[in-house]
């Protein structure tokens, strides 16, 4: 059995959903399609259907738990739509290699934005903690950002309806900058009275 | 690879950022961290200044997630080369990392993936290994995963399988209890028979935590308290073999620093009515 291969072909049946169903609705073709040879599929063919979508649903559960942490904000202000949001997200390839985790939340970040449908407070606060990320990057030394809510305020639980409009309207600018670049990160947020409340 | 060359450094933790404030609060109660490679690669200040802190107040451990020792096609070369300065840099009595894959034909899997029980898989993990041995001097030991999906056209037992890998590599065993509990009560086998067909003597370090019941498969999700029969096989491994660190690995419901305390004083009193550290 040539293992990188097998591995090549598992490494796709683990994180491709349509592949994989079709793989367990027909391994002789789909293993074909993955360049294995007749010993290769006869031996994945044994492969545990049950066990192969548990490891992959584990596999997008535990990406989701890594961003959680790094989007925690987001997290509490979505409520259970962040794990929905997320399911639609996890199609995308897994980023590799170091700071994955932080590169699958900006990733993730990005596609709340195009996705949209949030409530404009939510939108802030996720703008708000992909800045944070944004601006822990090594090498990084200043970003600003304009907000339209009070942004470092708590964020309270949202259980269901995200419409709740859990943060006032409020003009905010975030600044994040290090003095030099082995400088600590430094944050402030200011609400000029030039902005006032809109 | 001699255990009797390595210091006992008694019962530590994964750290872990929410950790930071109550490592210092309590400093007794924690002998030795144990530090995720990745978090201090190509690191911001911050964390590189967390790593100086930390090594500054407590024995450090490194332990790799991603250097997909099992990969057929070979070590992430340049990934490899900044795990072993970090390793090279510390300078700790050794270091981790799984027997385990994590990425092929340019796909991430994102989590350790087991590899299949065959002469193969113990050929390249060999050669990845020695790869590594070639980049830093620091003794590496290995760990066990706990898996899913069970392999098919295995040749050995992984027993069989971690005892040849540690004698072709002269590798030191990282035996984490949880996992080898886990892989018995969702695959089936005996944890007794498991221990007896491993090289005990080559094992240096143990982790052990708690995980959780999901459609009654046992996930190893770092996510409670280490329960009874994790215990019951951490004392017999701690009887058995020359154990010099175990590691307390809490990632997800992180409870009040109290009970980690209490867990890792319990681990603490097991090595030591077993003579292994004072």
């Amino acid at each position: 059995m040539g293992l990188a291969e097998v591995q090549s072909a598992l490494a796709r049946l683990y994180t491709d959903v349509s592949l994989r169903e079709r793989f367990l609705a027909d391994p002789g073709v789909v293993g074909q399609e993955l360049g294995l040879s007749d010993e290769e599929i006869a031996q994945i063919t044994h492969l545990s259907a049950p066990q192969l979508r548990f490891f992959a649903a584990s596999l997008v559960s535990k990406r989701r738990q890594e961003v959680e942490k790094l989007l925690p904000r987001t997290r509490r202000a979505l409520g259970r739509q962040f794990g929905t949001c997320f399911a639609r997200y996890a199609v995308a390839p897994i980023p590799d290699g170091i700071h994955k985790h932080w590169k699958e939340a900006l990733a993730f970040a990005a596609f709340l934005e195009q996705s949209g449908g949030q409530p404009p407070w939510v939108g802030d606060v996720l703008r708000y903690e992909r800045a944070w990320l944004e601006a822990s990057s090594p090498g990084r030394l200043w970003l600003v950002r304009r907000f339209g809510h009070p942004v470092g305020q708590p964020v309270p639980q949202v259980t269901d309806d995200v419409s709740l409009q859990a943060l006032p309207p409020r003009l905010t600018i975030g600044l994040w900058f290090r003095l030099g670049r082995h400088g600590t990160l430094r944050h402030v947020l200011l609400s000029p009275p030039f902005g006032g409340r809109r | 690879m001699d255990n009797n060359s390595f210091p006992a450094l008694g019962a530590g933790l994964g750290f872990r950022e929410p950790f930071l404030s109550d490592l210092f609060l309590h400093r007794g109660q924690v002998d030795w961290l144990e530090i995720v490679t990745d978090h201090y690669l190509d690191a911001a200040p911050e964390k590189a200044r967390e790593l100086d802190l930390l090594a500054a107040h407590f024995p450090l451990i490194p332990h790799g997630l991603n250097l997909s020792l099992g990969s057929a096609e070979g070590l992430d070369e340049e990934y490899a080369d900044k795990v072993a300065a970090l390793v090279n840099r510390l300078r700790p009595p050794w270091w981790s990392e799984h027997i385990a894959w994590t990425r092929a034909g340019g796909v991430s899997i994102g989590h350790l993936t087991p590899l299949p029980w065959t002469r193969e898989a113990l050929d390249v993990l060999c050669r990845n290994i020695a790869a590594m041995q070639r980049r830093t001097d620091i003794p590496l030991i290995l760990e066990n995963i706990s898996y899913i999906v069970a392999l098919p056209g295995a040749e050995m037992t992984e027993a069989q399988f971690l005892s040849e890998v540690t004698e072709r590599t002269g590798c030191g065993l990282l035996l984490d209890v949880t996992n080898l509990y886990a892989n018995a009560v969702n695959h089936g086998g005996d944890p007794a028979a498991f221990l007896d067909a491993l090289p005990l003597e080559r094992v240096v370090q143990l982790h052990f935590v708690g995980g959780r019941w999901q459609d009654g498969v046992f996930v190893d999700s770092h996510s409670s308290p280490t329960p009874p029969e994790v215990w019951a096989l951490m004392d017999e491994v701690l009887t058995r073999a020359p154990v010099k660190g175990v590691l307390l690995e809490r990632d997800e419901d992180l409870p009040p620093f109290s009970e980690l305390a209490a867990e890792l004083e319990r681990a603490r009193s097991l090595g030591r009515q077993r003579g292994r550290w004072a």
